[in-house]
């Protein structure tokens, strides 16, 4: 789609126009649906914060000023997901997570396991990644998947999340390392070399 | 010693670090097998996040706010008009009937049977009268006299004209000047019309917000 008709649906969802407003969701349905349910876990819980957020875009979309809408509904979402994983965890029904400025080592590999690029092939591999996710912090994990999965750059990401472009990189550094060394953990290795 | 470039690995692979910094590092993985290897890891891990699969939700979950009934809001609008303009026509036909009732009342209907007096006999003349001056009032006096029936005699007679014209159930009706009532000048009717359009103006108005919602 032409950047100008996103920008005429966008000005006509501003200015009130529900069907352009319902136009602009279905365009980000699908992604906003995995990146939350990436975040919190179920598929109940995925959908109420996509609904919610969604619906507390068309009540605020009028003060969208310029930039982009799927980067400012993604920042509703994310912070709707983040903020229930947070009440989850108070309520004891999710386990602790490490400290977000914890540092963590390189594992070293374990044992000689599959190419990375066999992994990728398998449903085993991809399986193996998600739940190297899951022992990720919940805002990192956010974030890596911001930028892994959804491509935002890191300013965007720092506008999604609220936070400085260092926190971002930061971030984004100790997820992806922490997966990896989940995978090394598991007998993976890349095809380095 | 050249300090290894760990810390900047991801925004290296991600091309998000500044010009000095981005050439710094390429300089230092040129000469580091360490680096460029946790490199190539941390470019496979990036690679497999990103093939994950995208699991779609089991239903919509975008909000239908697409205002449907365009038509509900000039019709929401009219039904509240309309209800105010009926509710005004009540109170005015309220009022009259109140004010038009002590007139009507006074009139009866046995004001307009033959019950009515007799009319009076032509007066004799005053004046002297030959014979047959004389003879003339009183023959008209007498035939007038004739004409007259009893009272009674009235009432049957016009009884029995009004049951042959239908006009039997008359009697029961307030006339008001004999003039039938119109029903637009009913309070109730208008008081009916008022409550139905308020009712549609609700029913506009709710459909209306349960879209938006």
């Amino acid at each position: 789609m032409p950047d100008t008709d996103g920008v005429a649906i966008l000005d006509r969802a501003r200015s009130g126009d529900g069907r352009a407003f319902e136009d602009l969701a279905r365009a980000v349905e699908a992604a906003l649906y995995r990146h939350v349910l990436r975040i919190v876990g179920t598929t109940a819980e995925a959908e109420d914060v996509v609904q919610d957020a969604l619906v507390s875009a068309w009540r605020s979309i009028g003060s969208l000023q310029g930039g982009s809408f799927r980067a400012w509904v993604f920042r509703i979402a994310t912070n709707r997901a983040i903020d229930s994983v947070r009440a989850r965890r108070r309520r004891g029904e999710l386990p602790l997570e490490p400290a977000e400025d914890e540092e963590a080592g390189w594992a070293e590999p374990v044992a000689p396991g599959p190419d990375h690029a066999e992994l990728a092939s398998r449903s085993e591999a991809l399986a193996l990644v998600e739940e190297a996710l899951k022992t990720v912090p919940a805002e990192q994990r956010a974030a890596l998947l911001l930028r892994d999965v959804e491509g935002f750059d890191y300013a965007e990401i720092a506008r999604i999340t609220a936070v400085e472009v260092g926190t971002v990189k930061s971030r984004i550094h100790r997820a992806r390392l922490a997966v990896r060394n989940e995978l090394v953990l598991k007998g993976w290795r890349s095809s380095a070399g | 010693m050249e300090m290894h470039v760990d810390n900047d690995l991801s925004a290296y692979l991600d091309e998000e670090l500044a010009p000095t910094d981005r050439a710094r590092v390429a300089g230092h993985l040129a000469t580091c097998e360490r680096c460029a290897a946790r490199l190539a890891d941390l470019r496979a891990t990036s690679s497999l996040i990103a093939s994950l699969p995208g699991p779609r939700p089991a239903r919509s979950l975008v909000p239908s706010v697409a205002t449907r009934w365009t038509w509900l809001r000039p019709a929401r609008s009219l039904s509240a008009v309309a209800s105010a303009a009926f509710l005004f026509m009540f109170l005015l036909t309220a009022a009259g009937s109140s004010g038009l009732g002590a007139p009507a009342s006074q009139l009866s209907p046995t004001s307009f049977s033959n019950n009515a007096p007799a009319a009076a006999p032509a007066p004799a003349p005053s004046g002297p009268a030959g014979p047959l001056g004389a003879a003339a009032p009183a023959a008209t006096a007498a035939p007038t006299a004739a004409a007259q029936p009893p009272p009674a005699e009235a009432q049957k007679d016009a009884a029995a004209s009004r049951a042959s014209t239908g006009l039997g159930d008359a009697r029961d009706r307030p006339l008001a000047y004999g003039i039938e009532p119109s029903p637009l000048s009913q309070p109730p009717l208008w008081l009916g019309l008022a409550i139905v359009a308020a009712i549609g103006a609700l029913i506009a108005h709710v459909r209306l917000r349960e879209s938006q919602a």
